[in-house]
């Protein structure tokens, strides 16, 4: 049984997520971590997507990875989960210097106001 | 016990409605699975193949087999394991009748066919008719001794009264009339409606006809067959009758009772409270967690045995095990795929303050059984258009409020929301939590849900969702 964090809002600008994706298919435990991004952003909540954002509990060594480790160390980290596919340390660098972390357990919509981002809900 | 006695022969869209909120209501557990009749073409025997039936563990079967003649005839029984009901029945007369009755509770392997003995003579004819059931008792499936019929003068087979002890009986009746033609078989009357079975057979000097169906008792007493119409009416006819009371499983729970109802159909059973359905943190359903750790929940298994788990493989979309699921009103949802063909119910526990949340839509197409905004004065909350019930108290399409539903929803304790009737037979499976095209979310707790396939469950669905009723209210109880 996996020890998991609690929920943390995670932001990634949009011209990040095929990285993010590509680090999230292997953090995550199960097999979807490639579309663990599914909140679309923006500065006024219409439709020009800045940023994309998920609110998510992380394997517990994967959270501490990703917030001590160094670039290198959190690259090999992530390339160890899963040895068949390296993740390139371009990708790691990419993600690691936007990616906007809440604090475990913050409000999601706070974090995300707190950025100057408002969601984006399509009309129906 | 809640009356659900006028529900028998009602379509459905127009019984549903009736019901109310069941508590502890009528135990109608038994549920229809299979019938059917043919003839006898020869001597040989007659094989009926049943695999195709989906019979499960404990089903019960039902056979009757009927064959004129100038004397008695043989109606036997051939395959092995089966209790004969009752004695033949033989309707003395110019025309003779002779009928017999069996019945067989399937084992863990249920038969995939039986056999009986085809015609005594090439010019004898000889129908069988047959019916299979699920939730009928194993120990006692026959609630009083059957009434039967045998006798002359006339080839219209009025099955006799017969007087239950048990609430809940399926009613079964079976009747058979000879004669020296045969244009209209006997066939059942007014309260007995269900699965209509008839055959008849003119083989130039013996004819025969031969009819059965079914009807629901909500409460025990007497129960008596309309004048059945058809059959030769010729006084040198004779005629043969049974009437069974089938008992239902005395020792079933709730939630065994709707299972077995729904075994078969495209319904789910979905209650992650602790102590009902297994949860799994993986989509693969093999990590299991533990009801109200907070573990990310990545499927819900589906206790109705039809395999429709809730299942999520992105562990930043799942919701967690608190209280049953508890979505994060952000992104979390989870699905299970399928299709159904007509009208689904839903029945659902839930507790939220959400102002502005849609708990329940179809996986990737447009339907949804409600959803509500505080303030808002729409009166469209559900897709397509249908009532609902928040504990029992009804909220009319197209007149009540988005606001209103709110008030009743959102007060942050458990309630029940029950959406009776909704057309799903374009919808593609059932999503708890975030719509797909992210218009609405659902932050709160989803601690059960039923899905029934009314269309599926056809003559069994009015059971099925009074049994829903009253495990939702069972389970509400110990919260």
């Amino acid at each position: 049984m996996a020890d998991y964090t609690n929920r943390i809002a995670i932001i990634i600008p949009a011209n990040v997520k095929p990285d993010t994706d590509a680090i999230f298919s292997i953090l995550d435990p199960d097999v979807g971590g490639a579309n663990s991004f599914t909140v679309p952003l923006s500065s006024d909540g219409g439709n020009s997507i800045t940023h994309w954002a998920a609110y998510t509990r992380m394997i517990q060594n994967s959270y501490t990875a990703l917030t001590t480790f160094s670039n290198n160390d959190f690259k090999n980290y992530v390339d160890d989960l899963k040895p068949d596919n390296s993740v390139p340390l371009g990708t790691i660098q990419s993600f690691k210097q936007r990616v906007l972390l809440g604090a475990e357990g913050q409000d999601f919509w706070e974090f995300v106001a707190a950025q100057g981002l408002v969601p984006y809900e399509p009309e129906m | 016990m809640a009356e659900l006695g006028q529900q028998i022969g009602q379509p459905l869209g127009m019984g549903l409605g009736l019901f109310p909120f069941a508590v502890g209501g009528a135990a109608v557990s038994i549920g229809f699975v299979q019938s059917h009749s043919e003839l006898a073409t020869s001597t040989t025997d007659v094989t009926v193949d049943m695999s195709g039936w989906g019979l499960l563990e404990n089903d019960i079967v039902i056979v009757f087999v009927s064959e004129c003649n100038a004397g008695t005839s043989s109606v036997a029984m051939v395959s092995a394991g089966w209790t004969q009901i009752g004695s033949d029945l033989y309707g003395d007369d110019t025309y003779d009748n002779t009928s017999a009755a069996y019945y067989k509770i399937m084992g863990a392997t249920p038969d995939t066919s039986f056999t009986v003995d085809g015609r005594d003579g090439s010019s004898e004819p000889s129908a069988v008719i047959a019916y299979a059931f699920r939730g009928v008792d194993t120990v006692s499936p026959l609630d009083v001794t059957p009434t039967t019929l045998a006798a002359a003068n006339g080839g219209n087979p009025t099955p006799p009264a017969i007087t239950t002890v048990t609430d809940g009986c399926v009613i079964l009746c079976h009747g058979s009339g000879s004669g020296s033609s045969m244009t209209t078989a006997p066939t059942p009357g007014a309260n007995l409606p269900n699965n209509v079975e008839t055959q008849t057979e003119d083989l130039g000097s013996l004819a025969l006809g031969s009819g059965a169906a079914w009807a629901r008792q909500s409460v025990a007493g007497t129960f008596t067959p309309d004048t059945w119409t058809g059959g030769n009416s010729s006084t040198a006819s004779g005629r043969t009758a049974f009437t069974i009371a089938l008992r239902p499983d005395q020792g079933a729970t709730t939630l065994e009772q709707l299972t077995a109802l729904t075994a078969g159909t495209n319904s789910a059973i979905w209650i992650p409270l602790s102590g009902y359905s297994d949860l799994y943190s993986d989509s693969g359903r093999t990590t299991p967690i533990t009801a109200g750790s907070g573990d990310p929940v990545g499927a819900v298994d589906d206790l109705s045995g039809n395999g429709l788990h809730l299942l999520q493989a992105t562990t930043s979309l799942k919701p967690d095990a608190t209280d049953g699921l508890t979505l994060d009103g952000v992104d979390d949802n989870l699905d299970a795929t399928f299709t159904v063909t007509g009208d689904a119910a839903f029945l659902a526990l839930v507790k939220t303050t959400d102002t502005l949340a849609r708990p329940l839509s179809a996986v990737a197409t447009s339907g949804y059984p409600a959803d509500w905004q505080n303030g808002s004065t729409s009166t469209t909350w559900s897709s397509p258009a249908s009532d609902i019930h928040v504990d029992g108290t009804l909220f009319t399409a197209g007149v009540s409020t988005s606001d209103a539903v709110h008030d009743a929803i959102a007060t942050g304790t458990w309630k029940t929301f029950e959406n009776r009737v909704i057309d799903w037979s374009v919808q593609d499976g059932v999503r708890v939590g975030k719509a797909f095209n992210g218009f609405r979310q659902y932050a709160g707790a989803v601690g059960a849900l039923v899905f029934l396939d009314l269309a599926g469950l056809g003559a069994n669905a009015a059971s099925a969702l009074s049994l829903a009723q009253t495990l939702m209210a069972e389970i509400k109880a110990t919260l």
